[in-house]
């Protein structure tokens, strides 16, 4: 089969390995969560006739992502549910229209393509989904289902950059004259950019006969002379071509190629995933978004289906994104990982250098979260505290430090480290109504004396934050006690959160890596001396 | 885990399910028990027959399923339990002092034993807020007026970290994040304060980073009210952070038990060392997974003799032949199972026996579920 890019690509150039294949830059994508023609007007009443007004709130779920994808390589995508992962993946093949950004995949820009330009394209991209049921047709069998998107671009199609040559082993005393048909790089796959043909020419009791080593070929003789004519020819009508082409598929994958007929329910998960593998594969593609294709699959399949990957990988020179929020995983496949939070990429490195050296706190949340298998691992773990903030609002400056364990203390007051770590404590209680600051709030039986005590004692037992800090401190237990917490939070928030250099300024730093790769990007403002 | 004393105890547990297809053997045959204060992990793949256990133990399998043999006691309660019939000895009936259905209902579930399922949505009703289900289930099992069992939800949920108690008590599940929800039915579960905890996969759905905190906070709910749990799992992660005892399951059985140490740095069945080394790691790069070949066979017909044989890299002709009780390991000792002829607790001549070819050693079995492994 051809592997070279079609003429369908206009202005598409295969970059070489190790070149990027697709470029990402700012790309956003944003969904409005009041759809509907009346859906964003609200009502003010406030005053004594009500004033409508039209607000529209944005879910940015993708919000200024910048990366590159090198040409066979794996990159990994890691980050938690809701993260934005999956917005990221359909937005980067164009499957839901971006808000904003450039994706530009071998030099084309996604955007600017358009109808069957991008059709045309989506060959060369493709994508396998989590779950293997959903995602293939149960009334269809296998064999169709894998060669369907072959027909949907009219594969095979022969290459015109391939010319075509026959290699004789010629059995006869006739010299052999051979042609060979432009075409017949459908069935044989061309290296270097030359499909070569084996024919046999043999002598029978009939004449002279020739023989293509491929079912796909037909040889044609004349004789003349003491030299024969060999012409070389497609045989096979493209159907042919494309059931072939499954069978050949489905081995590769590790199915069995007499599987063809056999209807999806049939199979088990695993192996459904490797029907979506030979169908991703079928139109020959350069790049595959997986996107969390063995989170479904049990540990024992999901090693067999991930070797796999890896073998198809080196085979066919491939480019996966992989997506899956289980770093194990990414670990085994990828060589640089992407870890995304809250619509942004955080940190971006090598494998290596981000799993040995990780410099933004929440990828170092995220290894130590992971329950290694080994009782004897006993490494004490700090779970982060709170949710994910909605990607409505999202915090100003860097998006993580509301539950950032590392959050830089305002530079106004000159907390000692226990100090900061009881204000920060303190502060995120308040602000996430933890059980201890709703209790305090909602008793009602012993006193308020009582109950700022109790609350000291529970954030700030052995440290005594004095000065400015300390007064705003008192302030807002009193008001935790007076039962109102909206203005503690917001005391809180004033005083200490946002004067933190984390929520004025948005991180962006390149470092030197000290494992391998070229850049590790870490957007965290601890590194700020440090970077580039 | 202060007295040791083994509440609950599970003794040649069979549960079939009778099928148009044919019987499959769900849980063909497993024992093991749990002491008080101590997490004790079933582990293992899809298919394995796990939930099928714990089901049975809360009497909770529903037709076409059955429990068919075995006996299961809880303290002093004969949860199940059979005995030959006196007009045929062929058939068996269920004992006098096995519980009821309803004893079962009011005085085990939800009392004695709660169980935590995988799905907390699938769990919660939709359309009740989330206080008053959680109300309703204390006012019921603790039976104590509304106001108290009110004050009691209030607290457990407090308890498990839900923030904002007082305006969330009464918002609707899909209100509730999926760690929140998965913290409400662990308050649910110990808001009756039982003695054992059945978690049926509780942190498979959530994403680590939340998974960290519920465990953190099993942790510490165990430690504090030295509750016992029962922890069903395919996370050899999980097992390895919490469970103190573990039991592998494989096609219905249990094939390996041991403590967790034990387990993973003396592991003797070859499916227990396989599986972990099929698992990639979070600590540490490797090469290239070391995969199980094959897949699991269906329990409507399991493999002869032991029923890991098909797939096992170890694999002799006495394996295929002959069926391998649990028993305790030669070597590691009473309190380390295995069900494996390697074992030098066995003596059936496995090392004289001829290696067989599984699919596991390269052998290429037509057969449609059976060739998964190969290009593992």
């Amino acid at each position: 089969m051809s592997t070279e890019p079609d003429a369908g690509s206009a202005g598409a150039v295969q970059p070489g390995f190790g070149e990027p294949l697709l470029e990402v830059s700012n790309l956003k994508k944003y969904f409005g969560n009041s759809e509907g023609f009346l859906g964003p007007i609200t009502f003010d009443r406030d005053g004594a006739v009500p004033r409508p007004t039209v607000e529209r709130e944005w879910v940015r779920a993708v919000d200024g992502v910048e990366f590159d994808i090198k040409r066979g390589e794996t990159l990994g995508l890691v980050g938690e549910s809701g993260c934005g992962k999956s917005t990221l993946a359909r937005t980067l093949l164009k499957l839901v229209e971006p808000t904003d950004g450039e994706v530009q995949f071998k030099g084309v820009d996604l955007a600017d393509a358009g109808g069957e330009q991008l059709r045309r394209m989506r060959k060369d991209m493709q994508i396998i989904f989590q779950d293997p049921q959903s995602s293939l047709d149960p009334r269809m069998k296998v064999g169709p289902i894998i060669e369907e998107p072959m027909k949907a671009h009219d594969l095979p199609e022969s290459d015109p950059s391939v010319s075509a040559r026959a290699d004789v082993r010629n059995d006869t005393e006739y010299a052999v004259d051979v042609t060979v048909d432009d075409d017949v790089d459908v069935a044989v796959d061309a290296t270097d950019g030359v499909a070569v043909a084996d024919v046999e020419v043999v002598e029978t009791e009939e004449g002279v006969t020739a023989t293509a080593e491929s079912d796909l070929l037909g040889a044609t003789v004349e004789e003349a002379g003491d030299r024969v004519q060999v012409t070389v020819s497609m045989s096979a009508s493209k159907g042919a071509v494309r059931r072939a082409r499954v069978r050949e598929l489905l081995g590769k994958v590790g199915l069995d190629p007499q599987h063809y007929n056999r209807y999806p329910h049939q199979f088990s998960g695993g192996q459904r995933q490797r029907i979506n593998l030979a169908r991703a594969l079928s139109v020959n593609p350069d790049f595959i978004v997986c996107d969390e294709p063995t989170s479904a699959l049990d540990a024992s399949i999901q090693a067999q289906v991930l070797n796999t990957m890896n073998e198809l990988q080196d085979e066919f020179g491939l480019t996966y994104l992989f997506i899956s929020h289980d770093l194990s995983v990414i670990r085994y496949i990828a060589d640089r990982v992407a870890v995304m939070y809250l619509g942004e990429i955080v940190e971006l490195a090598d494998k290596e250098e981000l799993f040995e050296n990780p410099k933004h706190p929440y990828t170092d949340a995220l290894l130590s979260a992971i329950p290694a298998p080994d009782p004897r691992a006993t490494e004490a773990r700090a779970p982060l505290e709170g949710d994910v903030p909605s990607p409505i609002d999202p915090p100003s400056g860097c998006r993580f430090r509301t539950r950032c364990p590392e959050l830089i203390a305002p530079p106004e007051y000159d907390f000692s480290e226990a100090e900061w770590d009881a204000v920060r404590a303190f502060t995120r209680a308040v602000d996430r109504r933890a059980p201890a600051i709703d209790a305090a709030e909602a008793d009602e039986e012993r006193g308020a004396g009582t109950l700022r005590r109790e609350l000291r004692m529970t954030y700030f037992e052995d440290v005594d934050v004095g000065g400015e800090a300390g007064e705003v401190v008192d302030e807002a237990i009193a008001a935790v006690v007076d039962g109102d917490p909206e203005t503690a939070d917001a005391l809180l928030q004033e005083a200490f959160a946002e004067r933190s250099i984390c929520a004025r300024e948005d991180p962006n730093y390149v470092l030197e890596p000290e494992l391998g790769g070229s850049v590790h990007k870490a957007d965290c403002h601890l590194h700020r001396g440090d970077a580039d | 885990m202060s007295t040791h004393e083994t509440i609950l105890e599970v003794e040649d547990l069979k549960t079939q399910f009778f099928t148009e297809e044919g019987v499959v053997r769900a849980v063909d045959g497993i024992d093991f028990d749990v002491r008080r204060g101590e997490i004790v992990g079933l582990v293992g793949e899809s298919g394995a027959g796990k939930s099928v256990a714990v089901q049975s133990i809360l009497r909770l399998v529903e037709e076409p399923g059955a429990i068919v043999g075995g006996e299961i006691r809880y303290k002093d309660d004969l949860l199940f339990g059979l005995k030959a019939s006196a007009d045929d000895p062929q058939e068996r009936t269920e004992r006098e002092e096995m519980l009821s259905r309803t004893e079962m209902r009011t005085q085990i579930r939800g009392r004695e034993i709660a169980i935590i399922f995988q799905d907390p949505m699938e769990s919660l009703n939709p359309v009740y807020t989330v206080g008053s289900q959680i109300e309703e289930f204390i006012a019921l099992n603790r039976e104590v007026p509304g106001d108290q069992a009110r004050e009691i939800a209030m607290d457990t949920l407090r308890d498990v970290g839900i923030p904002e108690v007082e305006s969330r008590y009464d918002d609707y599940p899909h209100q509730f994040s999926g760690g929140m929800r998965q913290r409400v039915l662990i308050a649910m579960a110990l808001a009756c304060e039982p003695d054992l905890i059945v978690a049926d996969e509780p942190t498979t759905a959530l994403d680590v980073t939340v998974e960290a905190q519920i465990l953190n906070l099993v942790d510490d709910l165990q430690a504090r009210y030295d509750t016992s749990l029962v922890w069903v799992t395919h996370d050899m992660g999980v097992v390895a952070e919490i469970c103190d005892r573990v039991n592998v399951m494989y096609l219905g059985e249990i094939v390996e038990q041991a403590p967790a140490d034990d387990l993973f740095h003396d592991t003797k069945h070859p499916y227990t060392s396989k599986l972990l080394a099929s698992l990639p790691r979070p600590d540490r790069t490797v090469g290239e997974l070391d995969s199980i070949g094959g897949v699991m066979p269906e329990a409507i017909n399991p493999p002869s003799g032991c029923r890991f044989h098909s797939r096992c890299p170890e694999a002799r002709e006495v394996c295929a032949e002959v069926h391998p009780d649990e028993r305790p390991s030669a070597e590691a000792g009473s309190h380390h199972t295995v069900a494996c002829f390697r074992d030098d607790a066995f003596d059936v001549g496995y090392w004289d026996s001829p290696p067989i070819e599984t699919e596991a050693s390269g052998g290429f079995a037509a057969s449609l579920t059976a060739e998964e492994g190969e290009s593992g």
